[in-house]
């Protein structure tokens, strides 16, 4: 009996002290509870925005593949927004960009509250991320025009389904964030160029309030705007002189940049620009295959610049931007191979090329740009010429000497922002600025949507619909 | 506590019962003497309590107490009958004496009737529960690695899933259907000795070493598993030593692997002539880009040594001379054709890459064991080495096993076993199985095998997949990939007194595997990359188990398990990489150039306590009843969450035993009657989806990132399957035939599922709980001796199960039976659109539907009207392109226009064991079947669509392929064009979320169904008779030779018809197997 008592006893030391039993350390991950408690959560946060902030951009698919730059490369594989066959059964989902501003929003609301050792350095903290978070509303308006607001971040599963706010709200929060931002960098809030900073907000504003201005009808304001935000943005810069250097891996976030997206291989792979350029077996024949940008893997010709660019190129022979942004394989016979990216043509590592361009999100030459094209809208052309002359004449083009009227002034800066700007992801909403500006008809320039009547914002997809009945579909799908 | 006590005491009290009701059955009697005595178990010093003591052809009787003493009153003539379950039964003619004492001896035959259950072990006459086992017999001549694939067929109700014919992998198993909508989730729990779940596999236990495979499928069964135990249980015994003469085995086996069947593809000239002649017929816009350049392997340009060999003779005489050429025709299988373009000479070299990739396998396996022991101690000690091939070239499995089981017994009331085991395993499996299998094999046969100076040449030339062979000289074969699996187990059983015994276990399991890979300079890989994984599993556990057998009065028995089990898993995980060596010589990171070099280690734990309890009784043998239950407390939830409680409980009736039916006794020699009911638990979340997950990786200009991964639910509960279970035992003819008869209901409610959200939340899913679904089904286990003569008989056994998996309930979302996920279709009953799809309530899962293929378009003005395809992009169509139906006639083909295929897994399957026995010489033949299912071959399609350009075709494309107006062909063109790249998609189509979503074509004319007959073994064993064995000095000495996995009668055209998953984007098929060996005994 004794015996069975010890048992009974020792089974019963076991059940008391067996509640810390089911607990366990979680190491090498953090958990909810643990995670923003320090400021070192907070920095790292920001940079793990940034990497997720990098995916989002890395794709032609919502800024260059719906433009007129491209035609099927040597092998093929088009995605729907270059076919123009853009429907709810396979639209792009934006599930990407709310991610992005899950993170924002989880850091503008838990880093917000956290004690800095010096303040400044957590406002550096915030008005980065309101920049991002500012920069990726911009996005989903360009893409999809309304979208649902989300200010808080996601915590649990019993979120409110949101509609899509109409385009102004969304326009409302994208300038307020920008506010923010610019409230709280300090000084000229420059850590690096691989980071947001004031003059990249300045650059973001002048990009916005022409969205606004021209497609969300604003007002001369805005316009004006967008100059007083242009120059701000270009203080302490300068244009190379050189336009292949822009590019160049040696010459990473050199004089014109103001903000890009640090690319290395092996922080991220598959750089966007791989989907121009020839596998070596493809070009192995051609005469001139040292200098073509070629990879033995890594590389796939699914586009190539459509002969339009091409045009628009060898409208002055001069133009030194032909060589640095596009290139030819030449056969035996003198015939065309195909036609590659020549801008981002990466480096190479151990007898490979690995495709390791930035992606500049803003550099001056658009800031001059901006002017211009404000200017022009604002019907100054003499003085948008002036801003324009800046970029022919470092592309070695010379002086613009066309007719100076409003229209056709506004036309010849379109087309000059397809030259110099061709690949940087700008090509789509640049077309539909001046489309709804009224200076071309997008139904004409781009040759898949001629006689169609494609939308020219996204669908979002059909099974986002039936998980959120409070959305509703882009209009013009179905 | 204070339960425990009371409990305690009203056991004591029970115990006094029979003591009482003996003392009423003595009362009356004449001429009588008291005869008393003790029962004694086999070691004849460890009194047995609870034997029957009855008296021959008279209605009394007794039984032995705890300390196995008895006392009955009869007269001298009388016969005393000592019985006991599990033992032989004694027959003493009382005579003058007033005391006997007996010692009862083991029955051999009764005991193969006893069954492993949860904590303990019962006899198969009164077990209530569904439950079926495989012995040794099945596991001693497996060809090769994986002890699981032995239950194929074999146990109704589980149903195995190959996934590859590597040696060694594991198949998706399921029992009953599973409990969840995607498979990976469905894995039974495996207890290995006593270890629960810290196996997830049992592909690294030598088969030679099992005893038996025990399948726990009903929940009243598993339910003393409580958590994890919802998708069934798999117990698996090691062989132990037993007393008696030494025993020594030695166990030699060979044989070989082999491809059961080759896929069709074209051989060179005919390559060749099909991919030049078809892209001069159909790509009008750039042939010369095809054709020319060395770009594919129907292009010409090829210089002499380099990958392509196609060029034009007159080139090849020209440049290289007429000595060399010739040498080529005659001596390096170079052969010469009319180009059908130009009408020139074109030369190149056949090649095979099928040959390339597969071969086949050797096979080596011995074994070896000792056992044996005596009144004290016994020990099983075995050891085994297996060296197998895989029939795709560079794999391999080679595995050392050693195991040793010891009993001790230390004194009267203690007894010690102890267990050691270690097994390495050596293995080398593809690196990317669909480079391999799916992409290799179809290099176009013009591409070189090997170069002039006879290394391998890369194929087309790019990384990823390459001729096979490249691949192992300057990758593969640097592949050093070890596991070391090490189990501890200590664990005592006190005998406390008569009935009850205290058994505490120690167990210490873990898994450690030290991975090295490094890729040597070459061609394709010009940096010499290097990686390096250490990863260490442990897991501990810790056991207590009060075990209180009791029975009185001969009818009443009752056994009682009381118990608790802790589980701690930790997991380890490191791993490097590098690149940029200068040397192939040193294949580790330490030669990598350290600018390139990046380390990464993880830790995670798991922890779960239980406790539990199970009452077995059963009324003479009669009427049965088992309750159970178990408490489970699991860190993976949050604190509020944390515990679940899993009841089951059975009853049985053995209907056979009963007086009214002995008239029909001589027919019906068992029957049984068995209900069931219990509640299991899953537990198949991370412990960060209860809490919330921030992880590292998120690298940006060089600094550390962290996002938030996972989202918190700290709402998580228990996902709970109850399950009800009905079944009977039947035997006839003195159980010449049994057969088990099964009907189940299983249901799974609060599902630990991925709930989707959308997308503006940020997240795709969440892990929350909610949805049931049922699985309903009938199994049946037939084993019959159908001739049994003294030299010849017959065994016969086979097995039957069907299964239906549906949704019950579904989170209300608005839509129709609250429908998750699918598409619409057009409804021709209605005319409008249904959705279908995803999962919905009432409706089976798995389903798939697909485009309806209706032919090939013979003319460009009867290609001009066909319909808009949303998958070409509104590309034109023309003669030779598909017609596919447009259901709903609105001028579109899109998803409204799919039709439906069928479901992905079988609803019923089977197999059939036929064993034959001439005197020494005995014959296996072995089938099984699954019917139901449908297999989308995208393989196939990505063949016949030529998904990359570049890649060789099957022979049904020059001969069944579209060529000119008016051609009644079965698929539409064959154009070298990939048919997906470049918007044909006459072949590949979109899933539109209700067909394939990834390698599948949702195309009709790719599907068939899956039905088939496997004819899985024909094996012949020899024992040698005894006096040859006695003239040897053998025990035994038994030669055998099989052939497994012979071949299938099936539909599906494509290597393999064992896919469960939808689609078949080309596997590592099963090998055929030749199995030669010889056990001897000593």
């Amino acid at each position: 009996m004794q015996r069975i008592k010890n048992i009974i006893l020792i089974l019963g030391v076991f059940t008391l002290g067996s509640c810390q039993l089911t607990e366990v350390d979680t190491v090498s991950d953090i958990t909810n509870e643990q995670y923003w408690s320090t400021q070192g959560d907070v920095e790292s946060y920001l940079f793990g925005i940034y990497n997720k902030m990098r995916n989002e951009q890395n794709s032609t698919f919502r800024f260059e593949d719906r433009g007129d730059s491209f035609v099927p490369g040597l092998e093929s594989g088009l995605s729907s927004a270059w076919n123009q066959n853009l429907s709810p059964q396979n639209a792009p989902d934006w599930l990407g960009y709310y991610n992005l501003i899950h993170h924002c929003n989880l850091l503008l609301t838990y880093g917000a509250q956290m004690e800095f050792q010096v303040e400044q350095e957590k406002n550096q903290i915030l008005a980065e991320t309101y920049f991002i978070r500012a920069f990726s509303y911009f996005n989903l308006i360009r893409t999809w025009g309304e979208v649902p607001i989300e200010l808080e971040p996601t915590e649990s599963a019993s979120e409110e389904q949101l509609a899509r706010a109409p385009k102004s709200e969304v326009m409302t929060q994208i300038l307020a964030d920008i506010e923010n931002a610019l409230a709280l960098f300090p000084g000229d809030g420059l850590v690096t160029k691989s980071r947001a900073s004031k003059s990249a907000t300045y650059a973001l504003k002048a990009d916005v309030l022409l969205w606004k201005s021209k497609v969300l009808d604003g007002g001369e304001e805005d316009l004006l705007a967008v100059i007083t935000n242009a120059n701000a943005a270009s203080e302490g810069l300068s244009l190379e002189s050189d336009f292949s250097q822009i590019y160049d891996s040696e010459n990473k976030n050199g004089s014109e940049v103001i903000f890009s997206l640090h690319f290395e291989v092996d922080e991220k792979s598959d750089h966007y620009a791989r989907n121009l350029k020839p596998r070596d077996i493809f070009v192995q024949d051609a005469v001139n295959f040292e200098a073509l940008p070629y990879a033995r893997s890594g590389a796939r010709s699914n586009y190539m610049p459509s002969p339009k660019l091409i045009a628009a190129f060898d409208e002055h022979t001069t133009d030194t931007r032909r060589d640095a942004s596009i290139i030819e394989a030449i056969a035996q016979d003198g015939s065309v191979i195909g036609i590659f990216d020549n801008k981002m043509r990466g480096t190479v590592v151990a007898e490979n090329r690995e495709y390791d361009s930035d992606i500049i999100v803003y550099r001056l030459a658009e800031m001059i740009l901006f002017k211009a094209e404000a200017l022009a809208a604002l019907n100054r052309p003499a003085e948008a010429i002036v801003e324009l002359n800046k970029i022919r004449n470092r592309a070695k083009i010379g002086d613009y000497t066309g007719p100076s009227d409003k229209n056709t002034v506004e036309l010849e800066i379109l087309k000059e922002r397809y030259r110099e700007f061709y690949l940087e992801l700008k090509r789509w909403p640049d077309l539909l600025r001046f489309h709804f500006g009224g200076t071309v008809n997008v139904y004409s320039e781009v040759p898949n949507l001629v006689g169609t009547t494609v939308p020219l914002y996204f669908p979002i997809p059909v099974v986002q619909i039936d998980r959120n009945p409070n959305l509703e579909q882009t209009e013009g799908y179905e | 506590m204070k339960l425990l006590i009371k409990l305690n005491q009203r056991l004591r009290n029970i115990h006094l019962l029979p003591l009482l009701l003996c003392t009423v059955a003595t009362v009356y009697g004449q001429n009588e003497t008291t005869i008393t005595g003790t029962v004694y178990g086999e070691t004849g010093t460890m009194p047995l309590p609870g034997v029957n003591i009855t008296v021959e052809g008279k209605s009394i009787g007794t039984s032995s107490d705890f300390d196995g003493n008895y006392s009955i009153r009869v007269a001298s003539s009388d016969v005393l009958v000592f019985s006991y379950i599990g033992f032989k039964e004694i027959r003493k003619t009382v005579g003058e004496s007033t005391v006997i004492d007996v010692t009862m001896l083991l029955d051999a035959e009764e005991l193969e009737d006893v069954v492993l259950i949860g904590y303990g072990k019962q006899s198969r006459s009164t077990v209530t529960s569904a439950l079926s086992n495989l012995d040794e017999v099945e596991m001693q001549k497996a060809p090769g690695a994986n002890p699981l694939l032995q239950l194929q067929g074999k146990v109704a109700g589980v149903s195995l899933q190959i996934q590859d014919g590597q040696p060694g992998s594991n198949p998706q198993i399921f029992i009953r259907g599973g409990s969840s909508t995607s498979p990976e989730g469905d894995t039974p729990l495996f207890i290995v000795d006593g270890i629960v779940g810290g196996m997830r596999n049992i592909s690294d236990l030598n088969p030679d070493d099992i005893k038996s495979v025990q399948v726990l499928k009903d929940a009243a069964s598993t339910a003393i598993y409580g958590a994890r135990a919802a998708n069934g249980i798999i117990i698996v015994e090691t062989k132990s030593g037993s007393a008696g003469k030494t025993q020594v085995n030695l166990r030699l086996t060979t044989g070989f692997d082999a491809m059961q069947k080759k896929l069709p593809l074209l051989n060179a000239r005919d390559y060749v002539y099909l991919s030049r002649k078809n892209t001069a017929q159909f790509n009008t816009t750039n042939p010369d880009f095809f054709l020319t350049g060395g770009r594919f392997g129907m292009s010409t340009g090829n210089p002499r040594d380099s990958k392509n060999t196609l060029e034009f003779l007159d080139v090849y005489l020209q440049d290289y001379g007429q000595d060399y050429v010739a040498d080529l025709i005659n001596n390096q299988g170079w052969e010469t054709m009319v180009d059908p373009i130009t009408g020139k000479k074109l030369i190149f070299q056949n090649n095979n890459f099928q040959d390339a990739t597969f071969q086949l396998g050797q096979r080596t396996e011995i074994d070896f064991d000792i056992s044996g022991g005596g009144d004290k101690v016994n020990y099983y000690f075995g050891l085994g080495y297996l060296n197998q091939d895989g029939i795709v070239r560079g794999t391999n499995y080679k595995n050392y096993s050693l195991l040793y089981k010891g009993n001790f017994k230390l004194s009267d009331s203690w007894t010690l076993n102890a267990k050691a085991s270690l097994s390495i395993r050596d293995a080398n499996a593809p690196n990317n199985y669909e480079w391999v299998l799916a992409r290799s094999v179809l290099l176009p046969p013009t591409y070189r095998k090997y170069y002039e100076n006879g290394l391998p040449a890369p194929g087309e030339g790019i990384s990823s997949f390459r001729n096979r062979l490249h691949e192992i000289h300057y990758k593969t074969k640097y592949n050093d990939l070890n596991v070391y699996r090490t189990t501890f187990q200590l664990g005592g059983v006190w005998d406390i007194m008569p009935g009850l015994t205290f058994s505490p276990s120690a167990y210490y399991f873990s898994t450690e595997g030290v991975e090295n890979y490094f890729e040597a300079y070459n061609e394709t890989v010009t940096n010499r990359p290097a990686s390096a994984r250490h990863n260490l599993d442990r897991h501990l556990q810790f056991d207590g188990l009060l075990n209180y057998d009791l029975s009185f009065n001969n009818k009443h028995f009752f056994n009682t398990v009381l118990g608790t089990s802790y589980n701690h898993d930790y997991s380890y995980r490191m791993s490097g990489s590098g690149r940029e060596a200068l040397t192939d010589h040193i294949p580790t990171l330490n030669a990598t150039s350290e600018e390139t070099q990046r380390v990464s280690t993880t830790i995670n734990y798991d922890a779960m306590l239980s406790f539990f309890g199970r009452v077995n009784y059963h009324y003479d043998h009669r009427y049965m009843l088992s309750i159970s239950a178990r408490y489970d407390g699991s860190s993976r939830f949050a604190k509020n969450n944390k515990w679940g409680f899993f009841p089951g409980v059975s009853a049985g009736w053995n209907i056979h035993r009963e007086n009214f039916f002995s008239p029909l006794s001589e027919v019906v020699s068992n029957l049984k009657l068995r209900g069931s009911w219990g509640k299991t638990g899953n537990n198949s979340l991370s412990i960060f989806d209860s809490r919330g997950r921030y992880s590292t990786g998120y690298m940006y200009d060089g600094n550390v990132g962290i996002l938030n991964t996972t989202l918190i639910n700290d709402d998580l509960i228990w996902e709970e399957t109850a399950s009800f279970d009905i079944g009977m035992d039947l035997g006839l003819f003195d159980n010449r035939v049994n057969l088990l008869v099964d009907f189940y209901n299983k249901e799974t409610s609060e599902r630990l599922f991925d709930k989707p959200l959308w997308s503006s939340t940020g997240f795709s899913a969440i892990k929350s709980n909610y949805g049931t679904i049922s699985n309903k089904g009938i199994e049946i286990e037939l084993n019959a001796t159908v001739i049994d003569n003294e030299n010849f008989s017959w065994d016969l056994g086979a097995t039957f199960a069907y299964n239906k998996g549906i949704v019950e309930e579904l989170p209300e979302n608005g839509e129709d039976k609250n429908r998750i996920g699918g598409n619409f279709i057009y409804d021709p009953t209605t005319g409008g659109t249904i959705k279908v799809g995803g999962i919905a309530e009432g409706e089976r899962f798995g389903g798939r539907w697909a485009f309806n293929y209706l032919g090939v378009y013979q003319t460009d003005e009867q290609a001009a009207s066909a319909p808009n395809d949303l998958n070409a992009s509104g590309r034109t169509k023309y003669a030779g392109d598909a017609i596919f139906e447009d259901r709903n006639n609105d001028g579109v083909l899109d998803n409204r226009d799919m039709i439906f295929m069928g479901y992905i897994r079988p609803s019923k399957t089977g197999g059939i064991v036929n064993h034959f026995k001439y005197k020494s010489l005995s014959l296996r033949i072995v089938t099984d079947w699954a019917v139901g299912h449908v297999i989308d071959n995208g393989f196939k399609a990505r063949v016949m669509g030529s998904a990359r350009n570049n890649n060789n075709a099957y022979k049904e494309s020059l001969t069944d392929t579209w060529q000119y107006e008016g051609d009644d062909a079965i698929y539409p063109k064959y154009s070298v064009q990939s048919d997906y790249d470049y918007n044909f998609r006459n072949h590949n189509r979109w899933d539109y979320q209700i067909g394939n979503a990834s390698g599948g074509a949702n195309n009709s004319l790719y599907y068939s169904k899956g039905d088939f007959l496997a004819f899985r073994e024909v094996s012949l064993s020899y024992q040698f008779p005894k006096r040859v064995m006695d003239d040897l000095n053998l025990s035994g000495l038994e030669l055998y030779v099989g052939v497994y996995n012979i071949g299938y009668l099936t539909r599906y055209d494509g290597l393999m018809p064992e896919l469960y998953t939808g689609r078949d984007y080309g596997t590592y098929p099963r090998p055929r197997q030749v199995n030669l060996g010889a056990k001897v005994s000593f």
